[in-house]
């Protein structure tokens, strides 16, 4: 192949280009990989549900089935100890939803029809807000839920006042 | 080249409309940014979130898909006609015309009457009115026609001209055609055979998942629709107002037919967060997305270098001397400079959303909006504006009514839409969803709200840049001709440093090689897509109302 | 008019340096971004 017609200026800006996108794929890729930081993926194991809860599925290692609908999320409040690990599923009962942690950069499309899933560890006390940021209808800015991240001691007398 | 009358006048309508679309969506724009941060209420709650989110409609689908889409084809025409020096089927361009209209005024009612509150991504089940599905499916046959009349425009020439390369401007008309052209057979689907008969009722249930990865089979490639006119625009047009010459020829045909080649097999970048869609292949879109960044690099070196040489023929020296040399108060070329800057801060952000998990980080907070406004919404459309005054005066002798006021349009544009994406990605960073009406959310923080307030200050800038563009722009509209009866039209595309010459490889200048590849990269990495969605996602009987949470159908 | 001269054996340095400054800003707005990825997850 004949590239002759581009200079070598040009030539550099092309493998600068390339360069500069190779890197970044491979920085996404690698704590793919390395880290389990991944994007949602295709989820066949799991049917689309229509109760929303948080089940304790082993010490420190919880199951939250997060249903959307128009407009609000069921459980809009959940409470965990520090260091759970979370299994998300979600789905939605009626529109396209969102569901997006602040600051825990877990940001999930709820889509009627589908289960989206992700996994997260919460290792430091903290009030979560989550929000849904597809809109959904005229009370989209209105639906939103937090997960409350206790210290151990403060979970143990949480739990004891609501009888778990 | 003599540009015949009825072109000339049907080219001025085809402006006029995308430029009222774009007047109105720009003023609910305003609205909009003020209600979010809590200034303005539209009367009261119930009221006041059904227009927000109609407004938004209206924004969206006005601005981003009436005004760029009639603005591209009525530019695009004046650019095929001169540059191979040949007529386009009279016809066609009233037909195709006629088409988009009705499709623009049918989608219009709908959304006006509040019957297709659905945003500009209409994603099921919220059911718009079928008129805005028929009537946006008729502004894209419209544009399909447009592009018929180009491709046969093109092939006669190319038969009463052989073994001569296609005019560098007219690659950058094929690579935006092609493009439009296979994104929308993506919505053209969804559309047709199931949005279109689930809205009607002949059918009850429609699967989400699936419209929306064969939205965003469109939804990116569009992207590319609107900015690769700019991108002609930039190559041919600014080099020679800035005093020079484009410094490469062939490396501009190069990039054009990259973008062919990866503007297509991106779309899965917007649905990263998706369900149904195993991660795999959405790591082989976000490559390719990466690769269709590649091509937009290129073009920053190649402009830098055509204006380098452009403030050095000034006498400019140094490093850096050249660029003080440049016409900076001439408003053609702040009406391209100014989106050619803002676009290296879109250019950044974009590559930010492309970045497969990184994007878990911005995906649909007010980031997104905060990048395509330094996209869509300043490289293209901005450059547009430009182009609107540049064809008054070259298809009518009319130069702007004041040259003053559409060079500080630009640059105080440029201010506002700075300031105002700043504060939308930082709110972004914070996770505040998009496409909301944060001014009634009860969840914003009092650092959330000042940030808010900061996007507000550039919106009502941007606002006011944009009245400044409609008042100069109408007043050349009704005034007298600086010259009269204008007949030749000469668009005055520039001259290269590096010229294209008969060395260059012929497959450079053959499009079916280029397009067979996109359709192939279309296939190898939507194929599987599919698959996956079909094996993970459901139809479900549901169709909603945005003003109702009871299901549609019973 | 300025546009009859032509440069001869031009070559763009300031284009050259306009680019890598351009290729070093991207790469530290996005290892900014994707910094705040890392650190959202590990915590």
């Amino acid at each position: 192949m004949k590239w002759d017609f581009i200079d070598e200026y040009e030539a550099w800006a092309f493998k600068i280009s390339l360069g500069l996108v190779l890197v970044f794929f491979v920085a996404v890729i690698g704590i793919a990989v390395l880290k389990g930081i991944d994007v949602p993926t295709c989820v066949t194991d799991f049917k689309p549900f229509d109760k929303g809860e948080l089940v304790q599925i082993g010490p420190r290692e919880y199951q939250l089935k997060l249903l959307a609908r128009m407009w609000s999320f069921q459980p809009n409040e959940v409470v965990i100890p520090v260091g759970s690990k979370v299994t998300i599923y979600t789905t939605s009962l009626d529109v396209q939803h969102g569901f997006e942690i602040e600051g825990k950069a877990v940001n999930l499309m709820t889509i009627p029809g589908a289960v989206n899933k992700a996994e997260i560890v919460f290792n430091r006390p903290g009030e979560y807000r989550f929000v849904c940021n597809e809109f959904c209808g005229i009370g989209h800015q209105s639906m939103y839920g937090v997960i409350k991240v206790l210290p151990e001691a403060e979970y143990e007398k949480w739990k004891q006042e609501h009888g778990m | 080249m003599k540009i015949e009358k009825y072109l000339r006048n049907i080219t001025f309508w085809h402006m006029m409309i995308g430029i009222l679309s774009l007047a109105t969506g720009v003023t609910f724009g305003l609205f909009q940014v003020l209600a979010r941060a809590g200034i303005y209420k539209y009367g009261s709650f119930t009221y006041g979130t059904k227009i927000y989110y109609q407004g938004l409609t209206l924004h969206g689908v006005l601005n981003a898909i009436v005004f760029t889409t009639f603005f591209i084809v009525g530019f695009l025409y004046i650019v095929t006609e001169v540059s191979l020096k040949r007529k386009l089927n009279r016809g066609l361009v009233h037909l195709s015309f006629w088409t988009m209209v009705v499709g623009t005024l049918l989608a219009a009612w709908a959304i006006l009457t509040n019957k297709a509150t659905v945003l500009y991504t209409f994603y099921p089940p919220l059911q718009a009115h079928p008129a805005f599905y028929i009537g946006a499916t008729l502004l894209i046959v419209g544009s399909w026609i447009a592009i018929l009349n180009t491709v046969i425009t093109h092939l006669k020439w190319r038969n009463e001209n052989p073994g001569k390369l296609t005019p560098p401007p007219m690659v950058a008309v094929h690579a935006t055609y092609a493009v439009w052209f296979l994104a929308t057979i993506g919505v053209a689907v969804e559309v047709l055979f199931f949005l279109i008969p689930w809205s009607l009722g002949l059918v009850k249930s429609i699967n989400p998942e699936l419209a929306r990865t064969l939205f965003w089979w469109f939804g990116h490639p569009l992207v590319y629709f609107w900015l690769l006119p700019a991108y002609l625009s930039w190559y041919f047009l600014l080099p020679r107002i800035a005093g020079g010459k484009l410094y490469s020829e062939p490396m501009a045909r190069v990039v054009f037919l990259m973008f062919i080649l990866f503007s297509l097999p991106v779309g899965t970048h917007h649905q990263f967060s998706d369900p149904g869609i195993s991660s795999t292949w959405k790591a082989v879109q976000a490559f390719l997305t990466f690769m269709v960044a590649v091509p937009s690099l290129l073009t920053a070196f190649n402009l830098a270098a055509s204006l380098e040489y452009a403030g050095r023929v000034r006498g400019g020296n140094g490093l850096f001397g050249w660029i003080k040399k440049l016409p900076w108060g001439d408003y053609r070329f702040a009406g391209m400079i100014g989106p050619m800057i803002v676009f290296i801060f879109g250019g950044i952000s974009g590559i930010v959303n492309a970045s497969y998990n990184v994007n878990q980080v911005v995906h649909n907070t007010s980031w997104i909006p905060g990048h395509f406004h330094l996209t869509v919404g300043t490289a293209s459309a901005m450059t547009f504006l430009t182009l609107s005054y540049i064809l008054m005066e070259k298809l009518f002798g009319k130069r702007p009514w004041s040259k003053k006021l559409a060079t500080w349009h630009a640059y105080l544009w440029v201010v506002g839409v700075l300031i105002f994406s700043w504060g939308m990605m930082q709110l972004g960073r914070a996770g505040i969803p998009r496409r909301t009406h944060l001014g009634l959310s009860p969840y914003m923080n009092l650092e959330e709200k000042i940030l808010m307030g900061i996007s507000a200050v550039g919106g009502v800038l941007m606002f006011t840049s944009f009245l400044i563009y409609f008042i100069n722009f109408l007043a050349t509209v009704f005034k007298k001709p600086d010259v009269a009866n204008v007949e030749e039209v000469d668009l005055e595309f520039t001259d290269a440093y590096h010229r294209e010459n008969e060395n260059l490889p012929r497959y450079l200048d053959n499009f079916t090689i280029w397009i067979a590849i996109a359709v192939f990269l279309l296939i190898v990495t939507y194929g599987p897509i599919f698959y996956d969605v079909f094996r993970s996602t459901y139809a479900v009987p549901n169709a909603f109302s945005p003003f109702n949470p009871l299901n549609l159908i019973k | 008019m300025m546009e009859n001269r032509d440069l001869k054996d031009f070559k763009p340095k300031g284009a050259v340096a306009f680019f890598i400054a351009m290729i070093l800003m991207y790469a530290v707005m996005w290892f900014a971004i994707y910094a705040l990825l890392i650190i959202s997850r590990g915590g």
